[in-house]
């Protein structure tokens, strides 16, 4: 007997990761203390599924179908909202907060993502709020803007969002290539899973409207250390690790892209929210 | 000098007067405060619990001035600055800045990884929902029933949640720590709502008696000024004019940024 839907599906989407993704799910299989309550596309997920994958963490990868949530993760999670990490059948559940004790827990599993310097580890953490503060509920309200006839309204969501990557990139380390310098930290992660999205606003809102190499004009710094820092982030292994097949991710974005989308983050969006 | 925002006294009273006196040394570390701020008292407390030595300058944030700024670019209190002058902001993060900082000063964070995890949960779960729904409530008008019903019902609702979690006397039992840090400013402050907004402790299970400990506690009574001045800062928030970000965050519905 099938378990009844719990609320109406999205879409028609892939039911599990595929491409690299796929070979670390299957490699990620057996029973371990840590275990891993994803969902292959989601970037919250994504988050905590690269520092564990940074640091060489064992763990289980446990697919959570959105419209089925298995009862295993609705004990320890009443939500059901992934990510949800058990550790010692203790639920863990924010996707910041994880991060940070996977830190904790496993301070000789390099590298270690937060710096040494107590100044540097709080600046990091403001710009790592600003991530999910700022970044995100206006990539949201780019992508989910409509209509799309509304070329002028698109476009304000648009620079919206680009000012505030801006704004985040103008607080980097000069060098890097990542945000605090040589090493890769926490906000690295923090980021990352939306900035390797950026693709679905050239395919779905007109274009994404990052200028060209030499045709950024006042802005041609900042948008250079910002591909340096993408650049950076595209090529760790991690990252290509948790990365699944762009064409499946294609109907998930649509129903964003339409503004149909029934996640809580696309409601909250909706209602002029931020991140649930 | 033509002021914007409330008018209110333009300096600490009460058990915090003795305090801020005894604060006026230069030392490595200076906290810019508004004393009637509940997140500078956060930070406060954290720097009265830990003993580290601080100089405590007065500042009010409606004036915008620009040497504040300089180092406070929204111009919010708390901010926390070096010897060097690098600036921390936001009162959450200058208390993880101190447990980092001086980590065997009476340790506001548990060792135990999985307990760390779920006192940064619930501060999170404090601010935000409960200080949001505060400062909702606050501002909720007597002309506007339903929206005072609703904002009661609110803020009930997520102080119970944290409640169900006390294990008394402080969150995590006999150790004070960051999760009581979060919402002591809250608790002091919770007069307010009673008197005006009819919010009453009793309505939620567990709030009273970890409300009387948080008060109670050191370094959360010199850090609390006379209850008729918070009053009458909070004259603007109970008129619903909310001058601040705090107010104009809460009546977008949006967290505190």
């Amino acid at each position: 007997m099938s378990a009844p839907k719990q609320s109406i599906p999205d879409a028609e989407f892939y039911p599990h990761a595929s491409a690299e993704a796929k070979k670390t799910v299957d490699a990620h299989q057996g029973d371990a203390p840590l275990k891993l309550y994803s969902g292959w596309f989601c970037p919250f997920v994504q988050r905590v599924w690269l520092v564990l994958e940074e640091k060489h963490i064992p763990y289980q990868y446990i697919e959570v179908n959105p419209y089925h949530k298995p009862d295993s993760l609705l004990r320890l999670n009443p939500r059901g909202l992934v990510p949800t990490l058990e550790h010692d059948n203790k639920p863990l559940y924010e996707s910041t907060v994880v991060m940070e004790f996977l830190e904790d827990e496993y301070p000789d599993h390099k590298p270690n993502l937060r710096p040494d310097d107590p100044h540097e580890r709080a600046r990091l953490r403001i710009w790592t709020d600003y991530v999910t503060t700022r970044i995100i509920p206006s990539f949201h309200r780019f992508l989910q803007f409509q209509p799309s006839s509304d070329t002028k309204g698109l476009d304000e969501k648009r620079q919206e969002f680009l000012g505030h990557l801006r704004e985040w990139t103008a607080e980097m380390d000069e060098e890097g290539p990542y945000f605090s310098g040589k090493e890769p930290r926490l906000v690295d992660f923090q980021m990352g899973p939306w900035a390797v999205r950026l693709w679905v606003f050239d395919l779905m809102k007109g274009g994404l409207g990052i200028p060209a190499e030499g045709q950024g004009g006042e802005h041609e710094k900042v948008w250079n250390r910002y591909r340096k820092w993408v650049k950076a982030i595209e090529g760790r292994d991690s990252v290509k690790a948790t990365t699944s097949e762009r064409e499946h991710f294609l109907p998930l974005y649509q129903r964003y892209a339409d503004n149909t989308a029934q996640s809580e983050l696309a409601k909250a969006t909706r209602s002029g929210r931020g991140v649930p | 000098m033509a002021t914007t925002g409330p008018k209110y006294h333009p300096v600490a009273t009460g058990a915090a007067t003795e305090t801020v006196q005894q604060h006026q040394e230069p030392e490595d570390l200076t906290l810019w405060a508004g004393w009637f701020c509940p997140f500078t008292q956060r930070a406060w407390i954290a720097l009265e619990e830990k003993s580290i030595p601080y100089k405590y300058i007065e500042v009010n944030p409606y004036l915008k001035d620009p040497g504040f700024l300089a180092i406070s670019p929204k111009g919010l209190v708390p901010t926390l600055t070096l010897p060097d002058g690098r600036p921390v902001n936001d009162s959450l993060i200058i208390c993880e800045y101190l447990e980092d900082a001086h980590p065997s000063s009476s340790p506001l964070l548990p060792k135990d990884p999985y307990e760390r995890a779920q006192a940064r949960t619930w501060i999170k779960h404090i601010n935000e929902a409960v200080v949001p729904a505060f400062f909702r409530l606050l501002q909720a008008q007597p002309s506007e029933q339903d929206k005072q019903a609703k904002a009661l019902a609110e803020l009930n609702e997520a102080l119970r949640t944290v409640c169900q979690k006390v294990k008394g006397p402080y969150f995590f039992g006999e150790e004070f720590g960051l999760v009581d840090v979060a919402i002591a400013p809250w608790a002091v402050r919770d007069f307010i709502v009673q008197e005006y907004r009819g919010f009453r402790r009793d309505d939620v299970p567990g709030w009273g008696s970890w409300a009387e400990a948080l008060e109670s506690r050191g370094s959360v009574a010199r850090t609390t000024s006379e209850k008729e001045r918070y009053v009458e800062f909070n004259q603007t928030f109970l008129k619903n004019e909310g001058h601040s970000m705090v107010g104009k965050a809460a009546r977008s519905g949006r967290a505190i940024e």
